[in-house]
């Protein structure tokens, strides 16, 4: 067998919902940055596959797993509806076991997923919290980091993430806690990206003016 | 490539100069006055030549080569232009970069030299070792953290310790460098003969212990941290002790902490590992980039004990040729057996170089350590 090389899977769940709207221009200027960003890093740009998955009342994996120094522009996100955790976590449950076996018979090693989950609001009265525990059954479970932004709610981000320490909650309004957000991702997909490059794993970038959600429960 | 600098350029002058010729086809000579002190240093008297002579002389040279056989070094052909050396590429090759100058974050250690060539053979033992910084590391200004150290001991037991900094961890280039010496100096102290068993539960404590005293002289504390040693200065660590045998094989004893690798390789077999190093968890079919190392100690190292064929090769890497290399059958392991399999030793320079291999996706720092009996080379 010919060893292809390590990967991190890096999955960002963006809630489309329509409190969203205002924002949404900037969310898309964001993403453009965030490749502009890995493409200028072809270490961490090489071991990263990054996915996008939007959802609102349905999700919609919008990116499949890709390596962007290969991209030539990311997809558009755009307003769908209401606050669906449910369909997002459902939709993850589809991607991953998919995804983590496309790179395996390509001869890669994976390394455990790493979501990014951002939210505005209250998620739909739904049982999400099923679909979530789904998505983490499998042994190849992946680290959810969630980061609570406008309405949302610290509690609720506490339960979407994996970890205490992976739950965020913006101290400031929307708009300026979106832009701490892609730089926080963007810091932690080239930080994870170089690490894994050199045998580390994943590295989180906390993003400024968020707390831990944690400690507001 | 970097144009030769005025210094360069004056050195390959006095080769020029110091040329004699050659048939050829011939390798890449080497400046002759390094020849002629190695005619010396082996004490054939009726072998020397006086200097000039040796250096106007068109007839082949005999000398004692570095793996005590008489052979004969052939004149050389005169080298005139450019010298290059390409790269070694495998597959589909990765960047090509000009390296950084390690971070002045890192400079708590004042020399952290980009690349480590090492070789040398006694009677029983042939050995080259190559550390060098990953391609990552070259770009961003990391330093390389991995490290290693081998030992000819009086007795004629080597001792070699082959040691991976943790990534995330910023003095994990001192924690690589202080274990592996302290590993091979505790050795040395401690089971210096041939057949002495190794204590190895207080070799591996005291190389934790030295990373622990590092860390407190290098960040200026009043008292040992060991939690802050292991934040900051964590490191993996193989160590063997190899021994020679009468028929001519070797006997090696192997101890590791984290994700090193260590393989025979031969002709027959291919790379047999002898200890675990990096896999799959076969539960979850994602891999770990989690890395224990020391200063963290196993309540109990063991130790895996091989005996190795004059055929044999042994092999210890870190995880920067493991992962590339992988069962061994690909592209990666066909350069390593085309380098360690030819029954002749490849040189020092020749080694490093072959381990510096261009492959995309591998970018790690990687060490490479190999061992061979001498009744193996020819």
């Amino acid at each position: 067998m010919e060893p292809a090389g390590k990967i991190l899977p890096v999955y960002f769940v963006a809630d489309e919902s329509g409190s969203m709207a205002p924002h949404m221009d900037s969310l898309n200027r964001g993403l453009t940055s965030l490749l502009g960003a890995l493409q200028g890093e072809p270490f961490a740009a090489s071991t990263v596959r990054f996915s996008i998955i939007g959802f609102g009342s349905n999700a919609v994996t919008h990116l499949e797993p890709t390596d962007l120094r290969l991209l030539g522009e990311m997809p558009t996100l755009s307003i769908r509806g209401s606050t669906s955790y449910k369909s997002a976590f459902d939709e993850l449950q589809y991607r991953l076991p998919l995804d983590i076996q496309s790179f395996k018979q390509e001869n890669y090693k994976v390394l455990r997923p790493a979501v990014f989950f951002l939210s505005d609001g209250a998620p739909d009265s739904e049982d999400w919290a099923s679909s979530r525990a789904q998505v983490l059954t499998p042994a190849a479970r992946p680290n959810i980091l969630a980061f609570g932004i406008g309405a949302a709610n610290g509690a609720t981000i506490s339960q979407v993430a994996t970890r205490p320490e992976y739950a965020f909650i913006a101290e400031v309004d929307t708009g300026a806690a979106l832009q701490e957000f892609i730089a926080a991702l963007t810091r932690s997909v080239v930080s994870s990206g170089n690490s894994v490059a050199s045998g580390g794993e994943l590295v989180i970038e906390p993003p400024t003016n968020f707390t831990i959600a944690a400690e507001e429960v | 490539m970097s144009r030769p600098s005025g210094s360069f350029l004056s050195w390959l002058r006095t080769i020029k100069r110091d040329q004699v010729d050659s048939p050829p086809g011939s390798r890449l000579a080497q400046p002759a006055s390094t020849r002629d002190e190695r005619a010396e240093e082996v004490g054939h008297p009726e072998q020397r030549h006086d200097r000039a002579t040796a250096r106007e002389s068109t007839h082949a040279v005999p000398v004692r080569t570095g793996v005590g056989v008489d052979s004969t070094i052939h004149p050389r052909a005169p080298v005139s232009g450019r010298l290059r050396i390409e790269p070694v590429i495998i597959g589909e090759p990765g960047p090509f970069i000009e390296s950084v100058p390690t971070d002045h974050k890192f400079r708590t250690f004042p020399f952290r030299p980009d690349i480590v060539v090492d070789g040398w053979s006694t009677p029983e033992i042939a050995y080259r070792g190559a550390s060098l910084r990953g391609q990552s590391h070259r770009y961003y200004g990391d330093p390389r953290q991995d490290d290693f150290a081998m030992h000819a001991l009086e007795s004629g037991r080597c001792v070699v310790a082959v040691a991976d900094g943790v990534g995330n961890c910023t003095h994990a280039h001192v924690g690589a460098t202080t274990a592996v010496r302290q590993a091979v100096r505790w050795l040395a102290s401690n089971a210096p003969s041939i057949g002495d068993q190794v204590d190895w539960k207080t070799a591996i404590d005291g190389a934790a212990w030295s990373i622990i005293k590092q860390a407190q002289a290098v960040l200026g504390l009043e008292e040992p941290d060991p939690d802050l040693a292991v934040k900051q200065f964590s490191t993996t660590l193989v160590v063997a002790v190899i021994d020679p045998q009468d028929d001519g094989g070797l006997t090696a004893e192997i101890v590791d902490i984290g994700d090193s690798s260590a393989w025979l390789l031969s002709d027959k077999a291919g790379f047999r590992p002898l200890i675990t190093g990096k896999s799959d968890d076969e539960t979850s079919g994602v891999s770990s980039g989690a890395v224990f190392g020391l200063p963290r100690v196993p309540a109990s190292p063991t130790a895996a004990v091989s005996r190795m064929e004059p055929n044999d090769v042994l092999l210890i890497g870190t995880d920067g040729i493991g992962d590339p290399l992988g069962d061994g059958d690909g592209s990666v392991g066909g350069v390593l057996r085309d380098l360690c399999l030819r029954g002749e030793l490849p040189s020092p320079i020749e080694f490093a170089h072959a381990v510096d291999f261009s492959r995309r996706s591998f970018d790690d720092d990687r060490t490479l350590v190999a061992v061979w009996p001498r009744a193996g080379i020819h």
